[in-house]
């Protein structure tokens, strides 16, 4: 076979005749590089298989019916669902996914006595919409046809077994708001790509940002201009999420204070919080990509609303490259507010034949930063540095084995005297591991050791996966241990664990997955637990 | 010879199929039309598939039952995915050689066969004599196949891409045989084989079928059983290949605790979590966030000074930290110093406060860099100081 079926020329008539497809080709590009034109979506190239896999689905085939979790968050997004698809539903692909976990185990205190029954339960649900407009039968390039889409992720959380005395305020374990730990939104945005012949894309709602300086959240509007392959711009803006779970702060917003309500009965005895806010915020991040090299560089601005002084001020940036069997990557952050560098990484990897070995050499420089207004500030004195090598070797046949190293210094000496601190802190650790993967069977095995100024740690797990059937997964898990922490009042402990659980396919689209576990520490004792797991999904 | 199970015929029925195999056994000897190769009759039609000529009404007239050619198969749909043209809804070769014995070697060239005619008693034929074979092939990890572009465009020989000792079992080339021409398909060319969604992301999970992994040839694209902790390099260098299965929004699954992953961490974590947190802060700030994963727990456990159960099932005034850890710096300063982000796991600012208002906290060159946070959040100073420090 030569080379020219790279270039298959485009068939006049397709194997199956069947409608063109109705569904955009469009992709959505988050505010990180992206590709721009993925290449199987040129037109032409895969059009061949495009009529044959986008046809509808034959009528004989039966289509599953929303099958949700009776859960607040599944009535919700069921309801927004048939909301927003009602008018061009024809075109529309609508998703709904969900993941329930129920989780029953124990939490052991350092007199080694239950002082919680853990009963957890958490849905999130995912909601996407997709090809609201429908893309021209005769489009030259359906992956630049403009597109409008809905996405949500809701959270729905509940802790029955704290729930009976969190919710008595004459009891001492009273936790205000415990009784309606509900929904919380995670993201829910209106994403409208591909104007202007491609060049533009809005999103609205609660958004997600990932770039240069991590992840963050932001109610507000985002505007991508992309104009050039080597360049392109995000702006965004709004007010910034701060909203979390009841018991915690914000999955996104800095460390250090809590910015919820405290009201109600018995909600002194939280003396952790801060007085809420809806703090405005923008961001600006430019990329694009140059050959094999990829930038980013970002800046975000965050006021406080109560009297408009700086909350956070922040810039960074990432480059990535890749060159034959060497990719790098490194980025770095910094924190304007306190004027110092907050973290910086750089990281270079090679693949040597054909990947089969694996070297990594990663640099981490990381000093944690805080919320403008937190007291921690005054306590984050010194960074640390850490350098981790990892090396990943082929053994035999599927059969593959990994060792790394790491070190954890952080500097001290001199300027410790003042305040008679000791020297230089270093930690040292180490591991290895083991894994194998084939059709039939998946196992690994790890070993780990920790060497530090103040904690050591060795374990070791060994975990083992058989499909079965297709539709059934096997999973066990044997677990040991052993950690000596100087740093607490009973500060050792040896113990193993065991878990042994399955996943089935129920029919497609329902997954249902349980497990369990018996473990023993010597601090601990024997302990039990319980986890199960349902995912539901549909498309149509 | 390719030999396999007869059909097996229902006990009423065995006695008339004996009957009507005698009788097509003495019609030719009697000089009457009888089906077979020399059987006048024009050739059967071909089904609507395009791929063998069969046809129904005469196999239906020697075996009713029509379970014994036809095997149920599930609806071949996923949420997302597309749907490929059914393939294995129809009988297998296999199912035909019971009755049809036929050798068929290991497949060549096609017009090298060893008797096209014997392919051609099932398989239409265009009019070059050449066989159609199907254009689709989703057995192994849904796949979307054009054998006759391939061959038109190529003039390939089946042997180009089929190794003869593995195609009688079902075993499609390996994907690294497609990439000798195809070598684009690490750099998001995947939708060009695989199935995909409108908008082009690749489609892992089809039910029945093995879920759709990169293979461990695509070095650290291979998903092997410990990816999860592997995938940093090429998540941050090759994410157009990334995108070309996952969404974005994948990320998020694990990144920010979006759901429960019950794949990461070994059995009786929760007993081991704390010294291993010490050591490794970077590995679980990728997922997990001090104030809101760790404190929320650690309240509901009594282990915050904030805790609910603080007084009651904790007893007050007892120190998770051991004598004396507050009041001794190179105990606890040291270990602030050296990981702050653990202490915030449990500790709020206002815990720090308690002592720190009246004894210094600040390090030797405290006065340098000061100004700016008293710039920017002077509140945070008045918490110890009645009046305005002064920062130059």
């Amino acid at each position: 076979m030569s080379r020219a079926t790279r270039d298959l020329p485009s068939r006049s008539a397709p194997i199956i005749r069947r409608p063109p497809p109705s569904s955009a080709q469009s992709v959505r590009r988050a505010s990180h590089p992206q590709p721009r034109r993925h290449p199987l979506r040129l037109p032409g190239v895969a059009a061949n298989v495009r009529a044959v896999y986008d046809a509808p689905v034959p009528a004989k085939v039966p289509r599953l019916p929303p099958r949700l979790p009776p859960t607040p968050s599944a009535v919700v997004a069921a309801f927004a669902a048939a909301l927003c698809t009602a008018p061009p539903a024809s075109a529309a692909r609508v998703r709904i996914e969900s993941r329930t976990g129920a989780l029953a185990y124990p939490v052991i205190g350092r007199d080694g006595a239950v002082v919680l029954d853990e009963r957890l339960v958490q849905t999130t649900l995912r909601l996407g919409i997709d090809d609201l407009l429908q893309v021209p039968a005769d489009s030259p390039d359906p992956a630049r046809e403009p597109d409008i889409a809905i996405h949500a992720s809701l959270r729905w959380f509940a802790d029955p077994g704290v729930a009976g005395e969190a919710t008595d305020p004459a009891n001492l374990a009273f936790v205000p708001f415990a009784q309606d730990m509900a929904l919380e939104v995670l993201r829910a945005h209106v994403a409208a790509t591909n104007l202007l012949d491609g060049w533009l894309d809005l999103r609205a709602g609660r958004l997600l940002h990932d770039g240069p300086l991590g992840w963050r959240s932001d109610d507000g509007a985002e505007v991508r201009f992309d104009p050039l392959p080597w360049l392109g711009l995000t702006v965004a803006g709004g007010f910034e999420n701060l909203r979390g779970l009841r018991l915690a702060g914000s999955s996104f917003a800095p460390e250090g204070l809590e910015r919820w309500s405290a009201e109600g009965e018995g909600a002194e005895r939280y003396d952790g919080h801060a007085a809420p806010e809806h703090r405005p915020t923008v961001q600006a991040i430019l990329d694009g990509r140059l050959g094999p090299v990829g930038w980013a560089a970002a800046y975000r601005r965050t006021w406080r609303s109560l009297d408009g002084g700086t909350a956070e001020e922040l810039v960074g940036w990432q480059v990535d490259g890749g060159w034959g069997p060497l990719a790098a990557f490194t980025s770095a952050r910094v924190d304007l507010t306190a004027g110092l560098f907050a973290d910086a990484t750089a990281e270079l990897a090679a693949r040597l034949d054909g990947g089969r070995h694996r070297i990594e050499a990663r640099y981490d420089y990381f000093r944690p930063t805080f919320d403008a207004e937190s007291l921690f500030w005054v306590f984050a004195a010194d960074p640390f540095h850490e350098l981790t090598l990892r090396y990943g070797f082929p053994l035999a046949g599927a059969l593959r084995g990994e060792a790394w190293v790491a070190a954890r210094h952080v500097r001290g000496g001199e300027r410790d005297a003042p305040t008679r601190l000791l020297g230089p802190i270093t930690d040292l650790g180490g591991g290895a591991g083991l894994t194998l993967r084939i059709e039939t069977f998946s196992s690994s095995l790890r070993w780990k050791l920790l060497r530090g100024a103040t904690t050591d740690l060795a374990g070791a797990d060994w975990t083992v996966r058989v499909p079965l059937a297709g539709r059934w997964e096997l999973l066990a898990v044997a677990s040991a241990w052993q950690w000596n922490d100087l740093l607490r009042d009973r500060g050792y402990g040896v113990g193993g664990a065991g878990r042994a659980g399955a996943a089935v396919d129920v029919v497609d689209g329902v997954r249902l997955a349980a497990e369990a576990q018996v473990a023993h520490d010597t601090r601990e004792g024997t302990t039990f637990a319980l986890f199960a797991w349902l995912d539901l999904g549909v498309a149509w | 010879m390719v030999n396999g199970p007869g059909p097996r015929l229902p006990p009423i029925l065995r006695p008339a199929a004996a009957a009507a195999a005698l009788l097509a056994l003495l019609l030719p000897a009697l000089g009457l039309p009888a089906g077979g190769a020399n059987d006048p009759a024009p050739p059967p039609p071909a089904d609507p598939s395009g791929r063998v000529r069969f046809d129904h009404a005469r196999h239906a007239a020697h075996q009713p039952d029509c379970s014994a050619c036809h095997r149920p198969t599930p609806p071949e749909t996923a949420p997302g995915a597309a749907t490929p043209a059914p393939d294995f809804e129809r009988p297998r070769e296999a199912d035909c050689t019971g009755c049809h014995p036929f050798e068929r070697p290991a497949p060549g060239p096609r017009t090298a066969t060893a008797d096209p005619e014997v392919c051609a008693l099932c398989h239409p034929v265009d009019a070059a004599g050449r066989l159609a074979l199907p254009a689709v092939a989703p057995r192994f990890p849904a796949l979307a196949f054009d054998h006759r572009r391939h061959e038109d465009a190529a003039g390939a020989p089946c042997t180009a891409c089929h190794d003869p000792a593995r195609i009688a079992g079902g075993v499609p080339p390996p994907m690294t045989r497609c990439m000798t021409c195809h070598d684009d398909a690490l750099e998001g060319g995947c939708a060009r084989c695989h199935l995909h969604d409108a908008r082009g992301r690749l489609t892992l999970r089809r039910p029945g079928r093995p879920e759709l992994r990169p293979p461990a040839w695509m070095g650290d694209l291979a998903h092997v059983e410990d990816f999860a902790r592997q995938h940093g390099v090429p998540a941050r260098t090759r994410r157009d290949v990334c995108a070309s299965c996952h969404e974005p929004s994948f990320c998020e699954g694990c990144h920010l605790g979006e759901a429960i992953e019950r794949r990461f961490h070994p059995a009786g974590w929760l007993s081991a979590h704390g010294p291993a947190s010490r050591g490794a802060d970077l590995d679980c700030n990728t997922c997990h966030r001090g104030q809101e994963t760790c404190l929320s727990c650690h309240r509901r456990a009594g282990l915050t000074l904030d805790s609910p159960r603080l007084g009651r099932d904790v007893p007050r005034g007892s120190s998770v930290h051991g004598e004396s850890w507050a009041l001794r710096p190179e105990l606890h300063a040291r270990e602030a110093r050296r990981n702050l982000g653990s202490c915030v796991s449990c500790h709020t600012g206002r815990d720090c406060v308690t002592c720190h208002a009246v004894v210094r906290p600040h390090g030797p060159d405290w006065n340098q860099r000061c100004s700016g946070l008293l710039a920017t959040s002077p509140q945070t100073c008045a918490a110890c100081h009645t009046r305005r420090p002064d920062c130059r």
